[in-house]
């Protein structure tokens, strides 16, 4: 009794604490905290509270101290612990949570509350033996309670997910749990559903199917009740697993019975059919539920079509029909008509189903089974059922949605099957035309909609632009795509919402070199959360492309905020499913975490922002290595693990009816993929080749050897790392020279990554030439000065200026182009001279350490020449500053050569250009022409800004690291 | 035709083509998984026959007493997958297994703007129980309908018999 008022006590003067902090009132919460911590000196709740109140306030300091001092106390209070906890999380400190619970424990064994919550901070740092063995702790302190039984199964189940041996864990972890959960159901001591289903779990990883099925099949089959038809559907399942092809082909078409619409049953009830007619068995042919034969099956799926006749028809059983088609074809690996004719019955579907938006994505899977002739008889008849194919004067349009949706149903069948390829450039030009006109035509079908519906006729727009696109990347003609991007803008006018087009218009906005328009285009999808991963590539690879360093920083700020906010987050919901039981769910969040935490997307934004960090701001060699310093980069070790990686990246999103035969978005996918790996490995070694050398040039004058405040056990001399880092660079640029061509992707896929341009104009050269210069400046430091070697003198002087002299030379262009039939602009110009720009930035951090390097020497013979005149000065000190002078020399070309791509600079008004023929001569026409021209005009120009002020920077860099 | 499955994190990666429509909410990871964590079974996806998602109701079971309810939280068609009848199959997934757990009823928000959706579900059975002042917060804060539709285990109907007055966000339990 005495100590239950003491704690009602406690709480009543906590709650004030508690309260503030609930709100948000950070500030008041420490007042509070510390009245009670005057009445109550030790009170540990009352210390913890206000360290997170300090760490709300971003005094993270002071909170540490006092964190610090409670956790030695090794308190055992739930509430104090609770609190500290919420702090641990906050700062992401999940091991210390496990070191205070492991120390509550230790005092106070017997304490239910403190090892349950000991076992989830185990789940948090993802340590399952310590899992299993907490769980076990808690199952002999509370033998009745089952889930803490199950929770050690689990933990095992976890280590053979992990185990990197697929044996141990086949042969040790798994039947380990096995056998734990099997004594349960031989004691009866199964309880929950969740229990069961654990059980299945393991007999699937083990692969033990007839188990399974019996488990299923057996009273504790009952217990899965949660999930609709999950028994059910298990058992088909694990029929097919088993080759159960009878038992497999009865249970899915019982299934199919009561929902004739569900697909995976339908493809799995054709599975066992063809399987079954491959082998006939005479016992099956009696049994009537199983269709054994091609005659039972047609019968069967005709059954349905014609049981759903008079409701709304059904999909599943006509598309039925032609997936038997189509496995039977797959097993035979050659046409086979034996359970019917495919156009036949596409056909059919196409009358039935071709006014809906969805017919062409259902008929996709069964259109490449067909053969050229079946091919080109489909089109024919799909072309001559619908009468706005007839060609005849005067053109008819679309009368109703419904015929226009199966005109533009037929269109996408035609591009799917690569009709369109066939076309001369004329007859495309010709067809995206007519497609445009009936565009226009077809708006006035959705006159009075929200800005939220898309028009129905925005199709015949998409296809129009895939057309021309087409066109484009046969002759390159920037002529259509300003055309295009036209006629998308006034597209997006009508249909606000339809991101289809704002993602072709960021793609053709940054293919002109104009990255301004995109932020607000992609910010108009709302991308966010879960995006930034699948969808930041629409954006990621143009922005710092194209120097929109402001927005750049911005964005790859939004992205990594994503991925370290996420990583934080989402281990609370591993708990919560130990809590509810979900099981299942277990191993499929780790893996989720893992594909989060191993992101190209999240390495990639966090290379280019590490990069941009360290050259935006940075107009000394002094701020640059304040910057290394709170970068905290260990050149030795590149983070990313490549093998690792995970490719989130959706580009499916873009390409719904592109060509199979030569657009294989798997295989695409796969080569933009190592394309981007092999680039992020260049700005990796990029990054670590400029920590090792800023490092190198701080010990000179620095005597303690730190690196960054990361421990380097072996240490290795920082100039030995560097030269291996140099190696490796030239290595992995020697080995992936096939990058040095254009990887030209279809539109629709991602954008390439700067890697050709890069390869192509030998920007590394730049970068190790100066490096070079970094190591023989360093070797005079260990040989002495007066130890110079000839050739690398002679480097020293001129190998980088001039280099870096004609890669400007060459790339140094106008803005605008004169052509045939007008002007164009000359894209390639902003890649290339950002390139340049940044290789500028990354030569004067080397440039730098030279500097930093060579100075002391300079500055020792500097006195002994006031001492005694006319010494002869180390030739090093003029070839260095004659270097320095050829840098700044080409720097300002650089920076002259930006200024040009300015078009409010050279007062050139882009929509007097005629880079694009207008859509009419209609005021509202030219004065809506006029402002996408402008964006086109002020994004040219921020990329000039933004690049420039960049190499002012870099000119007053070089120009404080003369030697005097 | 549809291929209607349990939700999972995969699904996040994919499900791009129906969240970029603009009356589609994407939360944050947490959001998702405290539902996959707790309520696996009523977070189910649609997927065409070409691998396509074409739609996913999220949903869960709260209350105590005569308020043990179905909650939709999410429901949503990909627009090229809409006039199918795939909200209602998705909808009635949710019922039968707010039904198994002997639920009350099953409600939903919805912004009063959204007639499409508001009309949908009258169809479906659903009711206005009641309005909630400046639910969906936004450059204009707009009002929600609280729809509620009884299950067989409310026999009388009690549970959908409409409030005579709005509420405000604060007073929802």
């Amino acid at each position: 009794m005495a100590s239950r008022s003491h704690v009602d006590v406690n709480e009543r003067r906590l709650r004030p604490i508690y309260d503030c902090l609930d709100n948000g009132n950070n500030k008041k919460a420490l007042q509070e905290a510390d009245k009670v911590l005057k009445k109550q000196k030790t009170c540990q709740t009352a210390k913890v509270l206000k360290a997170l109140a300090l760490l709300r306030l971003g005094r993270q300091d002071e909170s540490t101290q006092l964190l610090v001092e409670v956790h030695a106390e090794h308190p055992t209070d739930e509430a104090a612990l609770q609190a500290m906890a919420i702090c641990y999380r906050e700062v992401h400190k999940m091991e210390l949570i496990v070191d205070m619970y492991e120390n509550a424990h230790k005092a106070k064994p017997d304490n239910e509350d403190i090892l349950s919550a000991l076992f989830m901070s185990y789940v948090r740092t993802g340590n399952h033996q310590k899992q299993q063995q907490t769980a076990m702790v808690l199952h002999k302190l509370k033998p009745q309670k089952n889930p803490y039984y199950f929770w050690a199964i689990m933990s095992i189940v976890m280590q053979a997910h992990n185990c990197k041996d697929p044996k141990l864990s086949k042969t040790m972890y798994l039947p380990l749990a096995e056998r734990m959960t099997e004594k349960y159901v031989k004691e009866s001591k199964i309880e929950a559903e969740a229990e069961v289903r654990l059980y299945l779990i393991i007999l699937e990883l083990l692969e033990k199917w007839d188990v399974a099925l019996e488990l299923l099949q057996g009273y504790l089959g009952d217990k899965f009740v949660s999930e609709l038809n999950f028994r059910e559907q298990t058992v088909a399942e694990l029929y097919v697993k088993l080759k159960k092809w009878p038992e497999a082909n009865a249970a899915y078409k019982n299934m199919l019975k009561k929902n004739p619409d569900q697909w995976n049953y339908w493809q799995e009830y054709v599975k066992a059919t063809v399987e079954l007619c491959e082998k006939p068995c005479p016992e099956d042919e009696r049994n009537e539920d199983i269709d054994c034969t091609e005659e039972k099956a047609i019968i069967f799926i005709n059954n349905c079509v014609k049981s759903c006749k008079d409701d709304r028809p059904l999909r599943g059983p006509y598309l039925a029909q032609l997936e038997l088609i189509r496995q039977a074809q797959n097993r035979r690996n050659e046409p086979d008509r034996r359970f019917g004719d495919p156009v036949e019955l596409l056909k059919v579907y196409f009358d039935l189903f071709g006014d809906r938006t969805c017919c062409f994505s259902d008929v996709k899977l069964f259109l490449q089974m067909l053969t050229e002739a079946e091919q080109s008889r489909f089109i024919e008849s799909l072309e001559s059922s619908c009468p706005l194919f007839n060609s005849g004067e005067p053109k008819k349009y679309a009368e109703n949605v419904n015929e226009m949706q199966r005109h533009t149903t037929v269109l996408q069948t035609s591009r799917y099957l690569g009709f369109h390829d066939r076309l001369s450039t004329e007859g495309k030009l010709e067809l995206a035309e007519d497609l445009l006109d009936r565009y226009k035509n077809g708006l006035k079908f959705g006159e009075n909609f929200l800005s939220t519906e898309l028009q129905p006729c925005d199709i015949y727009l998409l296809l129009a632009s895939d057309i021309f696109i087409d066109v484009c990347q046969k002759t390159a003609n920037s002529k259509l795509i300003w055309q295009i991007v036209i006629h998308l803008e006034k597209g997006l006018k009508k249909s606000p919402s339809n991101f289809q087009m704002k993602l072709i218009l960021i793609k053709l906005y940054c293919t002109m070199g104009a990255f301004g328009p995109c932020p607000v285009l992609y910010d108009g999808m709302e991308i966010k959360h879960v995006m930034n991963d699948t969808l930041g590539h629409v954006v990621s690879n143009h922005v710092a492309r194209l120097g929109h360093y402001t927005a750049a920083c911005a964005m790859y700020g939004t992205m990594l905020r994503f991925f370290t906010v996420n990583h934080k987050e989402t281990t609370e919901y591993l708990i919560s499913s130990y809590k509810f039981g979900s099981f299942a769910k277990i191993h499929e969040f780790v893996k989720f975490r893992e594909k989060l935490q191993n992101s190209l997307q999240y390495a990639s934004a966090t290379a280019e922002r590490m990069l941009l960090d360290l050259v935006l701001e940075t107009d000394s060699h002094t701020k640059t290595e304040q910057m290394i310093t709170y970068m905290e980069i260990d050149p030795e070790k590149d983070k990313t693990e490549y093998d690792e990686l995970c490719d989130n990246r959706d580009f499916a999103v873009m390409t719904n009816c592109e060509p199979p035969s030569r657009f294989n978005l798997k295989e695409l996918q796969q080569k933009s993929f190592e394309e981007e790996k092999t680039w992020l490995k260049v700005r990796n070694l990029t990054m670590r080749v400029l920590a090792a050398a800023v490092i190198l040039g701080r010990e000179h004058n620095v005597e303690n050897h730190e690196r960054n405040g990361i421990e380097n056990g072996a240490n290795r001399p920082m100039s030995e790392i560097c030269s291996s880092l140099k190696s490796q660079l030239e290595n992995h640029l020697e080995s992936h020279q096939c990058w040095s061509q254009d990887p030209k992707y279809p539109f629709q896929m991602g954008f390439r990554t700067r890697l050709c341009t890069y390869l192509q104009n030998e920007h590394h050269k730049l970068l190790l030439g100066m490096l070079d210069n970094v190591l023989y400046a360093n070797t005079l430091q260990d040989n002495g000065i007066d130890k110079i070697d000839n050739v690398k003198e002679e480097k020293l002087k001129s190998c980088v200026p001039s280099l870096l002299e004609g890669l400007v030379s060459k790339h140094k262009c106008s803005l605008v182009r004169e052509q045939e039939n007008g002007h164009c602009i000359n894209a390639d110009a902003f890649e290339n001279l950002v390139l340049c720009a940044e290789s500028v930035s990354h030569i004067a951090v080397l440039a730098g350490v030279c500097h930093r390097i060579l100075k002391p020497f300079k500055a020792a013979f500097n006195k002994r020449n006031k001492k005694k005149k006319g010494l002869k000065q180390p030739p090093t000190f003029e070839h260095y500053n004659q270097m320095l002078t050829g840098l700044e020399k080409a720097t300002r070309d650089l920076h002259e050569g930006v200024k040009k791509l300015d078009p409010v600079f050279l007062s050139i008004d882009l929509s007097n250009l005629k880079l694009t023929d207008s859509l009419s001569n209609k005021q509202e026409d030219v004065e809506f022409e006029n402002e996408i021209w402008k964006k086109v005009e002020l994004s040219y120009q921020q990329s000039s800004i933004e690049v420039t002020e960049l190499l002012y920077r870099k000119m007053q860099y070089l120009a404080s690291l003369k030697l005097l | 035709m549809t291929t209607i499955r349990s939700f999972t994190c995969d699904d996040l990666f994919r499900f791009n083509n129906v969240n970029l429509d603009p009356l589609t909410e994407t939360y944050g990871l947490p959001f998702y998984m405290q539902y996959l964590a707790h309520w696996p079974e009523y977070f189910q996806i649609a997927e065409s026959p070409s691998g396509e998602i074409m739609g996913y109701i999220m949903g869960k079971a709260e209350g105590s007493g005569e308020l043990w309810h179905g909650h939709v939280t999410a429901l949503t068609v990909a627009p090229e997958f809409r006039r199918l009848g795939l909200a209602a199959k998705l909808m009635s997934i949710l019922e039968e297994i707010s039904e198994k757990k002997r639920c009350y009823f099953v409600d939903l928000f919805v912004r009063v703007s959204n007639k499409v959706a508001v009309h949908m579900y009258n169809k479906l059975g659903y009711s206005v129980y009641r309005t909630v002042l400046e639910y969906y917060s936004g450059d204009v804060d707009e009002d929600a309908y609280d729809m509620r539709k009884a299950l067989s285990r409310d026999v009388e109907k009690k549970s959908i018999v409409p409030l005579a007055h709005p509420v405000h966000p604060e007073e929802l339990d």
